[in-house]
């Protein structure tokens, strides 16, 4: 009896450490993610703009949203899922097979795997001027070296139906984070089932088909994952290298969302904006969490 | 008789003597105070401002200046969190949004100010520099006033052979300005664009680059009789004849002449003084906020009167100073106002004057030694012919600035600079593109803020 009492009291103490040490997480949560979220679907609802009075206006901000008198919205919708339905396969795979050349054995394994994952330690808008000054389409290096070698001149940046092509590109530069994940991942994947490959007399090509890929499913699902949360929230590469264009094919959801609110003052709209987002990215989350079942091999089961 | 006059004149220096009490007393009950000001400005500006901050405080020594620096793109973003806060700054520099300040009442209307004190009085400025938001409420003249200027590589031009004009009567008209860029753009063979044998797709040297921005093209829409809005100012103007043919007209320096880059609609064109220092384009259009890097790049170059031959018309531009009623300090915020805009209240602002900002008080333009000293040829930013192309044709051709009189300019000026996109790249023609954009920019247009035609 006493006893159960004792470790009932201990239970509660550590419950309450528990509780300490996890405070900062929850409360930075609370007051930086929870309660700015909510402030900011009460002020969908509004015309805020931090200056004036503030109007409650119902649904009118979504409504000009979907009804197409805001000019921008569909244009950035769209633009912005193709850049995330091409970004995000091409960096995946770009990522998973840097990882299967970085993982064979070969000498200086560790400076190749650092110098592959140095593009991730500069920081985008020092890159972004970089690649603004490759991909120019008259003075650039990239059609310098077309030019040299008696290749037609390509627009780059320049053109509406390239620049897409060519963010995604430069987003392929940083893929360094995705490739670290892939490469643990890899070096999880037990020898046995290997060797039991090359017993059976299957090659490089087998092992990677019917061992390394099911067996690196989840690490593939949870990089693509991130990858289209990440990649719906691309902005940077809008506002520093192309500001939108040209012609607005560039101009990526959160540029435009930003813009809306710090160039246009409306943050009541821009909200709303936010909002739109947060739901598409839910949909597709919960899509992508029903899917795997399908195709997310999970050891245990 | 001698009494009397003895008698009044000893009344009148007591009286003197008294205010002077008064005065020193004044002065010497002046409380300490702090006023914050915001600005952005490149890092030689922030330098200017900074150092001549000094000299303030040294000439004021009761007034504590609070001079915080941020980045023009998150000015607005900076100052509305400030607001949001209850931590308004006393003045600021400011953009279009300032008229959304002003209707909202959140600054001074200037007239209210210099009704107030003579020397701040509307007369004394330039009648175009005005950012009102209504036509009796204003947020003051521009502080620094920038023009539209065309820049050039004088070895360039000198070893063509060619002179650029620098007066109205002998500008250039469209054709002569597509003639001169042609035999200025050459490709690797050193055949220039007037060559049957010209190679496009391998220039080396442009005949002309412009920045693809309102500030370039609005001068020759006003003066070929076009207009950003419509006759009475309720639509959209540019998508009318004799506007649209002025952009495509800019296009087609792009597109069929070949004399400029074609990578013009990403912000990846490089800016007038390393074009013109590198040779890279022989002839820039864009403002003269470029002529101080011009001058400390060391290259030969020139400045003169845009291309345009018939009605010559042009404007200044710039910020504002606007001043928060949210202040406690107004009159220490207004001796800093009028710091600030006084080209010589210091060395680092007289040097500013000289160097990338024009002044917007008339008698820097009338009187003939104030002009020498902000605009004599001696100076570094000041070329030979500066008077003549930056000065005289602009001061005398002056219309209020399309950013400052159209309501909701940002905006539109947003969807204008997307669809130009189009016409540039070549895939439309100025006409159409601008019509497709008719609708969404009409929904947008309020008219104008002096209510004439812009």
């Amino acid at each position: 009896m006493r006893n159960t009492q004792m470790s009932k009291k201990k239970r509660r103490r550590e419950n309450m450490w528990g509780m300490l040490f996890c405070l900062p997480c929850i409360l930075g949560f609370l007051f930086f993610a929870l309660l700015p979220m909510c402030t900011s679907l009460y002020y969908s609802f509004t015309d805020y703009n931090v200056i004036s009075r503030c109007n409650f206006v119902g649904l009118d901000n979504y409504k000009n949203l979907f009804s197409g008198t805001d000019p921008y919205f569909s244009k950035a919708l769209w633009v912005t899922i193709i850049y995330v339905a091409l970004s995000v396969p091409s960096s995946l795979i770009v990522a998973f097979c840097i990882a299967l050349l970085l993982n064979t054995e070969v000498k200086g394994k560790g400076i190749f795997r650092t110098i592959f994952y140095l593009p991730s330690i500069v920081p985008v808008v020092g890159m972004s001027a970089v690649w603004l000054w490759i991909f120019n389409s008259d003075f650039g290096l990239a059609n310098m070296l077309l030019k040299a070698a008696g290749l037609p001149k390509c627009q780059w940046l320049s053109s509406e139906s390239t620049v897409i092509p060519t963010l995604v590109f430069t987003n392929l530069w940083t893929v360094g984070s995705t490739m670290v994940i892939f490469l643990a991942g890899i070096q999880d994947v037990p020898r046995q089932l290997s060797e039991a490959v090359e017993i059976d007399g299957g090659g490089r090509m087998a092992k990677l088909l019917h061992v390394i890929i099911p067996m690196m499913t989840p690490t593939i699902f949870y990089n693509l994952v991130m990858g289209i949360i990440n990649g719906f929230q691309v902005f940077t590469q809008a506002y520093v290298i192309t500001q939108g264009g040209p012609n607005n094919a560039s101009l990526f959801y959160v540029y435009y969302l930003y813009r809306e609110a710090f160039q246009f003052m409306r943050m009541g709209s821009a909200s709303a904006i936010a909002w739109v987002l947060f739901v598409i990215i839910m949909l597709l989350t919960v899509i992508m969490f029903k899917l795997q079942k399908k195709w997310v091999y999970y050891g245990g089961e | 008789m001698k009494m009397k006059k003895m008698l009044s004149a000893l009344l009148c220096g007591a009286l003197f003597a008294g205010m002077g009490v008064v005065n020193i007393s004044a002065e010497e009950a002046a409380e300490p105070c702090t006023i914050t000001f915001t600005y952005w400005g490149s890092g030689a500006e922030q330098a200017a401002i900074e150092a001549s901050l000094e000299t303030f405080q040294e000439a004021y020594p009761e007034i504590k200046v609070n001079a915080i620096h941020i980045p023009s793109d998150d000015f607005l973003t900076k100052i509305n969190s400030m607001i949001a806060a209850g931590e308004t700054p006393d003045i600021s520099y400011s953009a279009s949004w300032k008229c959304q300040f002003g209707e909202e009442g959140l600054i001074y209307n200037f007239f209210d100010l210099a009704a107030e004190d003579p020397e701040l009085a509307p007369e004394n400025y330039l009648d175009t520099c005005w950012w009102n938001w209504s036509e009796t409420e204003s947020a003051g003249p521009i502080m620094a006033n920038v023009c539209p200027s065309l820049m050039y590589n004088a070895d360039i031009l000198g070893e063509a052979g060619i002179e650029v004009p620098t007066t109205t009567e002998e500008a250039w008209s469209w054709d002569e300005f597509v003639e001169v860029a042609k035999q200025l753009t050459l490709d690797g063979d050193g055949r220039n664009a007037a060559d049957p044998e010209f190679d496009a797709n391998n220039i080396v040297q442009y005949g002309v680059m412009f920045a693809p921005s309102w500030n370039t093209y609005m001068s020759f829409v006003y003066s070929n009789g076009g207009s950003y809005l419509s006759e009475d100012g309720t639509q959209f103007g540019l998508c009318e004849e004799a506007a649209a043919e002025v952009l495509q007209n800019f296009a087609d320096l792009i597109n069929v002449h070949h004399v400029a880059p074609t990578s013009i609609a990403s912000n990846s064109m490089p800016s007038a003084a390393s074009a013109i220092a590198s040779r890279q384009a022989a002839m820039y259009l864009d403002g003269s906020w470029n002529h101080l890097d011009l001058a400390e790049a060391g290259c030969n170059w020139g400045v003169g009167v845009l291309p345009i031959s018939e009605n010559y018309t042009t404007y200044l531009d710039g910020g504002s100073l606007i001043i928060f009623k949210a202040t406690e300090h107004l009159d220490e915020t207004i001796k800093l106002y009028k710091w600030i805009t006084n080209p010589e209240s210091s060395a680092e602002i007289t040097e500013m004057f000289r160097t990338i900002w024009l002044p917007v008080h008339k008698v820097y333009y009338e009187d003939p030694e104030k002009l020498e000293f902000w605009a004599s040829e001696e100076f570094r930013a000041r070329p030979e012919g500066f008077k003549e192309a930056c000065v005289d044709a602009v001061v005398n051709n002056l219309t209020v600035a399309t950013e400052i009189n159209v309501k909701n300019f940002n905006e539109i000026d947003t969807l204008v600079s997307a669809a130009l996109d189009e016409v540039f790249s070549g895939s439309k023609t100025a006409l159409d593109a601008m019509s497709a954009i008719k609708g969404s920019v009409d929904a947008l247009v309020e008219g104008t803020y002096n209510g004439e035609r812009a």
